[in-house]
């Protein structure tokens, strides 16, 4: 069970089914909550601030023969996307603050991190989990949403989680690729350990042996049913070794303020 | 542990076993266009992408190349019998990924060969939309860098590129502006790393094809620029597979540079620059961009260009290009002997292979004015040899002498290094592991040991297939500076499949199939666990009944199915064994015409040469070639030239072939793995050297894909029988003289070794000979005594005796102690001058005396008004122990015949046609089922051209000249030159077949024998003229010049000529 003692969440529901594992974690107290963003997660996406310099990439691209204005000028009018790191960051955090266990992001700055979505329907999260003497590939998938609606629409459909978790388990070629670009981020003693750890697990199962995490915050009422039914059906498809693990955060602070709370800091 | 086998460990070695069989069978299956079972790439995708999680593990590890080319090679090996993607940017992304596991393997030239045999995916490199153009531009020219098909491809890569830089103002602006509209910054960052991608490529293009970029060679750090910025922009735009395909590239980049013929050979010496410049020239056919593995390592890796090794053995599979590394080990020693002009020897063990040597050095070397030249393996040196060796005009002299061992061995024991008067620098030994061969082993060996002892400056280069102990080998020439390289059975060429193929009976009357099961064996051959089924039931249209029993008909068929792959080598035990398959092959549906008019002229020549109704001629009509010792040298060479040209469907030799000839083709079967030979025990297994070497002609280095090779046999008995033989594994090459001395002690009860009395035999004539020569060189009696050991330890077989046998070596020290005393005083020279041991020469001097010849004796007439003359030469020489056996089997050995071998020589000096020859001298009438007595003209003239080409020419030739010497004495060196030079040539004339110095001068230089005669009338050659002077006339005559000299059939005669030139 989830333990993150900076949120002194409270277990609001919990159940099991096969490979599968859910629960919904209620975090009360709205100051704990506010001073994890502005504090916790905030430093964590802070990293990638200093992202939008491409002055030496433009330069670099200039040795190849081609002319670089148009490029910069598409660089210039479109500013890289950093809502998309809100919700991550925050998963990331809740995750490698669990104490029950040791989560690991292979990365040092969230700016190397850039999650391989561009080109495939990649994860959102990708790091390794350490339980005892285990160590899994995590492969997660993180949704926001204020849907009324129980479970909400982020939950169904394709590019829903439910689909690109399971997506995330069965095709081999997204996996492949997530792996070789993982290495190269692997060069850590530390991490390169956890890796072969994983990766060896991974092999040896025929690619089954992983962990997926679905983090679903939501800022209504706790309610089973944003998660249950799709657990189930995730524990149908999804035999053992693998494992699913889909958690519901039921957050004191309206999504639609999380923003301003990280911009204007502490409340 | 090593560093990614933890990854192996996952995967499991079952799981990996498992695979590794699919993969062959899927290999196996394809190439024999048999039915296979359906079976999808599941598993095979999984272990590929493992694998290649297990190379990019240790992808950028400079502690671990070893094992990243172990890997990479793996990976390719599964992964290429993958299906690709339908869709042409995932194909030829697929498919630059698998070129770099084979770069990254040593596998380039598999690549290179899955890419000729298919087209390529159609990229859309003139896309509407910029980003497929610019991606399929980068995937297009990568691919063409990996396959590098000639400056087609080179070419290619620049031009794409550029037409990128051109369009990138009219496209790329909308593109770039429909991703602003979208709010998408992805683009711009794909462009970006696609854009430092091409920007590689042409990096790469530039210097493969000149050997630097802007006159810069930090080619490794231009490259690594374009690359970091590609994969960080790839990182940027959050592009994982371009990402990780940029470092891909990045390495196998990397490799392509290495591989480089230029980084390979980059500052070694002018001559090697400029060699590398014409190698890569825009008029090659082939330029040479990339060094195969195993040149690269023996030349880099190994050191052998910088080396200043004296002695070196490279010990490298068939067909790993071990003539290429000999050219660039032989620039390296003219390099260091220019002032002195010193030249290099490089030997080969047969006719056929000198010839294919001296034209391939030629063609590489004739942009650097290096002279090649070659001199017949005839043991005489005729005039027209003698003024090209001793020709003083610098522009003319010859740098590179290719010939046998045994000339070699006669020109210098003859003085000719002197007379040369310019260094041997390097010997380069073709074929070394003849050594070890039971006739002529010691023979080469001796040659060595002399040449090692008293040629200051030579330096020793041996060529072999696998052997085991190439180091001592290379220790022997030179204990303080050696070195073997030795890559083992590491790499191969191309995969191969060694089968056996037997026969089974089908349900229908008379009907039968073909399978072959293939066998495990120690050279990583491809190899499955059930029997494959091979072409349709009743192949050349036999019955079972026919088929059964036949291991000649069972290869016959199994040819029959593999040569739709390719040409196939069926290898036979007798000349009568190849007729008989040649023949079951010679069926309507193998009937096809050889291109424009060249089979008239071919059939035209055979009919000349070897008679009118010989097989062969209409054999080429069904694609079939025959080769044999039963055939002129000619003809054998036409045989040979068809093969390598891909206008043979079969060739069927006898497995002599394996010893003597270097062509690839794509099969070949056994239908014995037996050598003939009229003595006991008159078969014997080929061995494991020469089996593999034949083997390994099996698949081609430029084309086509698996090479097979099958065993034919009968029963379960024969299969278990060749299967041991298979498994046979190649011994250490080790030196006849140890069995020699171990016979002669177990013989003499342990007494002392009395090498006169052994010295009529041929390994122990070539012993004492050596003795003798070396006695001669020293010079003084008590000197050679106080230098016997130092004098056998010269030789291999001594240091190995020494080590194995103490008490054999000192008895064979004894008795060179003895032997010395007993040539003391005696004049030597007669002993290197004949080639005879002294025993024989003594022998023939005392005969000689008795048969008291004329002192004119030595004219053109001895072949014609004077055959009495030269009966009584003959009877002579058939009494000199080294001579006499095979004379005697030219007259069929039913005891010596003078009479019989003068007349012999005579036609055949006097242009009689084979055919005649063959029924008046070697018919032998057998009787036929009605109990006549009929003789086969196919056998007797097999018989015909085994005795004169076999025997005669080279054994008479050499008898002669060397009566000359015991004759003429001191009396040659007071002649005119003309005088020398006529002399010379009348050993020629019997070597050559033909009757004046002229004619002789043209076979010298390769034209036939029956057109020699005449053209050299029409040509006018004159007596004294050089040897490079004939070559250049004879090289402008142009056909009409032939047809003015010899009708109609100058047309057939130039173009055979033109094919043994070397032209195709």
């Amino acid at each position: 069970m989830t333990v993150v003692a900076a949120l002194a969440p409270v277990v609001r529901y919990s159940g099991s089914k096969d490979s599968a594992k859910w629960s919904g974690q209620a975090v009360m107290d709205e100051n704990l909550f506010k001073v994890y963003m502005t504090s916790r997660v905030k430093a964590r996406m802070e990293d990638s601030e200093a992202q939008d310099q491409f002055a030496a990439e433009l330069l670099g691209m200039a040795t190849t023969g081609m002319a670089t204005e148009f490029v910069e000028k598409l660089l210039r009018a479109v500013p890289e996307e950093k809502s998309w790191a809100v919700g991550e960051a925050l998963a990331e955090c809740v995750l490698a603050d669990d104490e029950t266990r040791e989560i690991y992001w292979p990365w040092n700055l969230l700016r190397d991190r850039r999650a391989p979505k561009a080109s495939l329907p990649g994860a959102d999260l990708v790091g390794f989990c350490k339980e005892g003497d285990t160590v899994l590939l995590l492969f997660g998938e993180v949704k926001t949403s204020s849907d009324a609606n129980t479970p909400p629409n982020v939950m169904n459909g394709s590019g829903g989680m439910t689909w690109q978790l399971k997506e995330e388990a069965t095709r081999l070629d997204i996996q492949h690729a997530l792996l070789k670009w993982l290495r190269s981020r692997c060069e850590s003693v530390e991490h390169r350990a956890l890796y072969k750890a994983a990766v060896h697990r991974y092999i040896e199962s025929l690619g089954k042996e992983l962990l997926l995490a679905g983090i679903l915050f939501r800022d209504t009422e706790p309610n089973e049913l944003d998660v249950i039914a799709r657990a189930k059906t995730l524990a149908e498809n999804l035999g053992s070794p693998t494992r699913i693990e889909i958690t519901a955060w039921y957050l004191p602070v309206p999504i639609e303020d999380w923003p301003a709370l990280l911009h204007e800091g502490a409340p | 542990m090593t560093a990614a086998t933890w990854l192996r460990t996952a995967i499991g070695e079952e799981r990996l076993r498992q695979t590794s069989t699919e993969v062959s069978r899927r290999r196996i299956t394809n190439a024999l266009s048999s039915p296979s079972r359906a079976t999808d790439d599941q598993d095979i995708r999984f272990v590929t992408n493992a694998l290649e999680l297990q190379l990019f593990d240790i992808l950028n590890d400079e502690g671990h190349v070893d094992e990243l080319r172990t890997v990479a090679a793996e990976t390719f090996r599964i992964a290429r019998t993958m299906e690709w993607p339908d869709e042409p940017i995932a194909a030829t992304q697929w498919l630059v990924r698998l070129g770099c596991f084979a770069v990254l393997g040593d596998r380039s030239a598999d690549f290179r060969r899955i890419l000729t045999e298919c087209e390529l995916p159609a990229l859309s490199t003139d896309s509407d939309d910029w980003g497929v153009r610019v991606w399929s531009s980068v995937l297009d020219v990568w691919l063409r860098l990996l396959r590098k098909k000639g400056w087609d491809d080179l070419d290619a890569v620049q031009e794409r590129i550029a037409a990128i830089r051109e369009a990138q103002r009219t496209i790329e602006p909308t593109f770039l502006n429909d991703a602003e509209a979208r709010q998408d910054v992805a683009p711009a960052w794909e462009l970006m790393a696609h854009y430092h991608l091409a920007k590689a490529a042409e990096i790469l293009g530039i210097y493969v094809s000149q050997g630097s970029v802007d006159d810069r060679y930090d080619i490794h750090q231009q490259l690594e620029a374009q690359f970091d910025r590609a994969i960080a922009a790839s990182a940027r735009g959050q592009l994982i597979e371009r990402e990780t395909m940029a470092r891909l590239l990045a390495r196998a980049a990397h490799l392509m540079v290495d591989n480089s013929i230029w980084t390979v050979t980059r500052a070694v010496n002018s001559k090697v620059t400029q060699f590398v410049k014409s190698l890569t020239d825009r008029d090659q056919r082939r330029p040479i961009f990339e060094m195969l593995p195993p040149q690269r390592r023996t030349l880099k890796e190994e050191g052998l260009l910088g080396s200043s090794h004296r002695s070196v053995v490279v010990s490298l599979p068939t067909s790993s290009g071990k003539t290429f590394i000999a050219e660039f080990r032989i620039l390296q020693a003219l390099n260091q002997f220019d002032q002195e002009k010193g030249w290099v020897a490089y030997l080969a063990p047969t006719r056929a292979l000198v010839n294919q040597l001296t034209t391939r050095l030629r063609h590489d070397f004739s942009q650097l004015g290096v002279v090649v030249e070659k001199v017949s393996p005839a043991l005489e040196v005729d005039g027209l040899e003698a003024g090209m060796l001793t020709d003083s005009n610098p522009s003319q002299q010859f740098r590179i002498l290719v010939t046998t061992p045994e000339k070699l061995d006669l020109m210098l024991r003859g003085g000719w290094e002197d007379r040369i008067s310019r260094p041997l620098t390097l010997v380069v030994v073709d074929e070394a592991h003849g050594l070890a061969s039971e006739n002529r082993g010691l023979k080469l060996e001796l040659l060595l040991a002399t040449i090692n002892r008293e040629c200051r400056h030579a330096q020793f280069l041996l060529l072999t297939p696998f052997i085991r102990n190439g180091a001592e080998i290379a220790h022997w020439l030179s204990p303080d500076s050696n070195k073997s390289i030795d890559l083992g059975v590491d790499w191969i060429p191309n995969d191969r499949v060694v089968a056996i193929a037997r026969v089974n009976q089908g349900d229908r009357k008379g009907e039968f199939s073909l399978s072959l099961r293939t066998r495990h064996t120690t050279r990583n051959t491809l190899d499955i666990p059930e029997q494959i089924g091979i072409g349709e039931p009743r192949p050349l249209g036999l019955a079972w009944s026919a088929v059964k029993n036949s291991p000649g008909k069972i290869a016959a068929t199994t040819a029959q199915i593999l040569q739709k792959r390719g040409t196939v080598i069926v290898l036979a035990d007798t000349p009568s064994a190849t007729w008989s398959i040649a023949n079951t092959l010679k069926t309507d549906e193998n009937k096809r015409t050889l291109g424009g008019d060249e089979l008239g002229h071919l059939q035209r020549f055979l009919s000349d040469e070897m008679g009118e109704d010989f097989p062969l001629a209409s054999l080429l009509e069904y694609g079939i070639g025959v080769h044999h010792s039963g055939m002129s040298e000619d003809t054998r060479a036409l045989v040979e030239w068809l093969t390598e040209n891909d206008r043979l469907g079969v060739l069927v030799a006898t497995t002599t072939i394996a010893q003597g000839v270097n062509f690839p083709v794509s099969g070949v079967v056994f239908a014995s793995h037996q050598y003939r030979s009229s003595k006991w025990p008159y078969r014997k297994d080929l061995p494991p050297e020469d089996f593999w070497n034949i083997a390994g002609r099996a698949g081609r280095v430029d084309q086509g894909d698996l090479g097979v090779i099958a065993l034919a046999a009968k029963d379960d008995a024969k299969e278990q029988e060749l299967e041991q033989f298979i498994n046979t594994s190649v011994g250490e090459l080790n030196s006849t003289l140890i069995e020699m001395v171990q016979i002669a002690i177990a013989a003499n009860a342990g007494s002392l070794l009395q090498l006169e009395s052994l010295s009529h035999q041929p390994g122990w004539s070539a012993f004492v000979q050596y003795l003798t020569h070396t006695y001669r060189q020293i010079g003084n009696h008590e000197q050679f005594a106080a230098q016997v050991e130092q004098v056998l330890r010269g030789t291999l077989g001594f240091q190995s005796l020494r080590k194995s046998h103490k008490g054999w070596a000192d008895s064979l020290v004894q008795g060179v102690y003895t032997y010395a005393e007993r040539i003391k005083g005696k004049p030597l020279s007669l002993v290197d001058a004949t080639g005879f041991s002294w025993e024989s020469v003594n022998a023939t001097l005392a005969r000689l005396g008795q048969e008291n010849l004329p002192n004119d004796v030595w004219s053109p007439e001895l072949f014609a008004s004077r055959r009495d003359d030269l009966r009584r030469m003959m009877g002579l020489l058939l009494q000199v122990p080294e001579l006499r056996e095979p004379l005697e089997d030219v007259t069929g050995g039913m005891g010596p015949d003078g009479d019989k071998l003068s007349r012999i020589i005579c036609d055949w000096v006097q242009g009689r046609s084979l055919s005649e020859m063959a029924t008046e001298y070697f018919s032998q009438s057998v009787e036929n089922e009605n109990d006549e007595a009929k003789a086969d003209p196919v056998d007797s003239m097999t018989r015909c051209c085994r005795s004169v080409f076999g025997k005669l020419t080279q054994t008479a030739s050499w008898g002669l000249s060397a009566l000359q010497s015991l004759t003429l004495g001191s009396a040659f060196d007071e002649m005119s030159p003309d005088e020398q030079r006529s002399l010379r040539n009348l050993p020629a004339r019997v070597y050559y077949g033909v009757n004046n110095d002229e004619a002789v001068a043209l076979r010298l230089l390769g034209v036939p024998r029956t057109a020699a005669p005449a053209l050299a009338v029409g040509l006018e050659i004159k007596t004294d003229e050089p040897l490079h002077q004939i070559r250049s006339r004879l090289r402008a005559a142009d056909v009409s010049e032939w047809t003015k000299a010899m009708g109609e059939r100058g047309t057939s005669y130039h173009r055979v000529w033109s094919i043994m030139e070397g032209e195709s």
